[in-house]
């Protein structure tokens, strides 16, 4: 339960300005009271100013986490590099990842992309289509194809990927990863993590 | 002609254009810094025949999490709050009819994220309404914590950091591809943050709220559109190269475009993507704002450069560069635009339908815009996005 310090604070109304409340804190103690401190509350036109009492939420009715929990799934981020036809991987970094950034398809206009294709074991578990940042344009100096370009592709996945396979048609780069080892914290310190991959 | 880089407040969503009916505004300022710091929000609201009433402001503040909840094991890369409580300001007018302001100061400590809606009430009793939208100020999370069946795990992380975020209610219907999430972040360039920051805010105010040029006519009415998001050091951009070191790639994860703003000169580069690309903007130019969107043109809407000499190829939808005059004809023709308006960019062999006025993918001048095959790309922006997916 959190330890909010709340001060029955009576409705303050002044004309122009209204005096800051009492502190709270957070969860961890840390002062959390934004008036604390602030300049007072105003208003134009010799308006009057009414500052109710602050009122805590629970995290659980926090419309904020409502709204993300909604507009996150599970997932994976895989940065790559592709240099011509070698592909690497700079990270991969398991996470709630937004919904919209997570679709399958995305519409590239037709443009380059790259596949980037999730495996637990033999099944494929994710899928995911990201525009290639091949074909730039540079101010005065025209078209500049980057064979060698980072990308970021988030996936949507429900379990650990064991390996992704990626494709870049751009610059005929296929390659299979290895990306088990981005669930170890997940395992090494809570095994019964549903994140845990189980050795297969 | 140089942009002011001077911090404003607050303002310009008209929500309501209706004779009678109050037209409000609001925005938090600075946008968002990284330190400990006062940030106002400020309401503005006018009706001029009744006058306004009333103006309300409900804030809520807490501390960002990464969202580990029971439900949400792996951390998020969008934030959450923890020990949020709301507070609420109303500011009473006796009836004005010019505009009035009404302005709630927070002091924003480490780790602060912040949602606030703003109402107002005319005398004839008619509202409007801005928000929700969340803002994070204070040092960043740079841990989550994450608990599993009893046991906790502190892992490095970061989310991306919201400058204006849209977070309206939750319901299971809302489309939620209908916003073009453009992420900030400092290249390698610049001194520190906190000078990435202050160079952010003027571009993103100028563009989205306060610039009087007709190049901004399309961000400043499709404002609503766009969340703008901040993203950790770990960026560098020379030219065309492009590195993002983790954790900025990763929560790069979050972003449709990218736009990494850096002081020292070389030539803008940018993909040409329809969003997932990337691109570089030099902060300490007078029109930094018109390159901003032009950069954006770019590796958000996949428009090429219609001026010769630069990135003449597109992928947006139509096409404002095409491979050849039969293909200029053919796509000006299918959007309505004279086929004698067609011309070839120099002699590159890339063609563009050209109305001679000035536009933003080929005139460096504040009083261009989108026009002709760009203009009708960015029509169909938002058509997909008020549809419910931008990309």
């Amino acid at each position: 339960m959190r330890a909010f310090m709340l001060a029955a604070t009576a409705l303050l109304i002044i004309p122009g300005q209204a005096l800051a409340q009492p502190a709270t804190t957070d969860p961890t103690g840390r002062p959390v009271d934004p008036l604390r401190g602030a300049p007072p509350p105003s208003a134009s036109d010799g308006g009057t100013v009414t500052l109710s009492k602050a009122r805590p939420i629970q995290d659980s009715d926090d419309p904020l986490n409502a709204f993300v929990q909604q507009d996150t799934v599970d997932g994976i981020v895989v940065t790559l590099t592709i240099d011509r036809d070698q592909v690497r991987l700079d990270s991969a970094t398991p996470a709630r990842i937004p919904r919209t950034a997570a679709r399958t398809e995305r519409d590239t206009g037709g443009g380059d992309a790259v596949t980037v294709t999730g495996f637990a074991g033999a099944q494929q578990i994710g899928r995911a289509v990201v525009p290639d940042a091949v074909v730039n344009a540079q101010e005065g100096s025209g078209i500049v194809r980057t064979e060698r370009r980072q990308i970021v592709v988030p996936m949507a996945v429900n379990r650990p990927v064991d390996r992704i396979e990626v494709t870049a048609p751009a610059t005929n780069a296929r390659a299979t990863i290895d990306v088990s080892a981005a669930w170890r914290p997940y395992c090494d310190e809570a095994g019964r993590s549903p994140w845990c991959v189980t050795p297969r | 002609m140089r942009h002011s880089l001077h911090a404003l407040g607050a303002i310009t969503i008209l929500l309501s254009g209706c004779a009678g009916s109050p037209r409000l505004s609001a925005l938090h300022d600075p946008l968002y810094r990284a330190q400990t710091h006062t940030s106002t929000i400020t309401a503005r609201a006018t009706e001029a025949k009744s006058g306004i009433n009333q103006i309300n402001i409900t804030a809520t503040v807490g501390t960002i999490t990464a969202c580990g909840t029971s439900n949400v094991i792996l951390p998020s890369l969008i934030p959450c709050r923890t020990g949020g409580f709301t507070t609420s300001l109303t500011c009473g007018f006796a009836n004005v009819k010019t505009e009035v302001t009404c302005a709630l100061p927070l002091n924003l400590g480490p780790q602060r994220i912040v949602s606030y809606s703003v109402t107002t009430r005319a005398a004839n009793n008619r509202t409007a309404t801005v928000g929700p939208v969340t803002y994070a100020g204070g040092a960043p999370l740079t841990t989550a914590t994450i608990n599993i069946f009893g046991v906790t795990l502190n892992i490095p992380w970061e989310t991306a950091r919201p400058v204006i975020w849209r977070t309206d209610a939750p319901s299971s219907n809302t489309p939620r591809g209908d916003k073009i999430d453009w992420g900030f972040v400092p290249d390698a360039d610049m001194p520190n943050y906190r000078a990435f920051t202050d160079d952010m805010q003027p571009m993103v105010l100028s563009l989205f709220y306060t610039d009087t040029n007709s190049f901004s006519n399309w961000t400043r009415g499709w404002k609503n559109l766009f969340n703008i998001w901040a993203g950790p050091n770990g960026a560098d951009g020379e030219g065309c190269s492009r590195t993002f070191n983790s954790p900025a790639s990763t929560v790069r994860g979050a972003f449709d475009g990218t736009a990494i703003l850096h002081r020292n000169d070389f030539r803008d580069c940018a993909s040409i993507s329809l969003g997932g690309g990337a691109g570089t903007t030099q902060t300490n130019l007078g029109d930094a704002s018109w390159v901003l969107l032009h950069e954006a043109g770019h590796f958000l809407f996949g428009l090429g450069d219609e001026y010769v000499g630069g990135g003449n190829a597109s992928i947006s939808n139509p096409k404002n560069v095409l491979n050849s005059q039969q293909a200029c004809t053919s796509t000006s023709t299918s959007n309505s635009l004279p086929t004698g308006q067609c011309v070839q960019i120099g002699s590159s062999g890339t063609w563009r339908n050209d109305d001679g006025a000035t536009t933003t993918m080929e005139d460096r001048a504040l009083d261009s815009d989108f026009r002709t095959l760009a203009g009708r790309a960015m029509g169909n922006q938002v058509s997909a996005c008020v549809n419910g997916s931008c990309y």
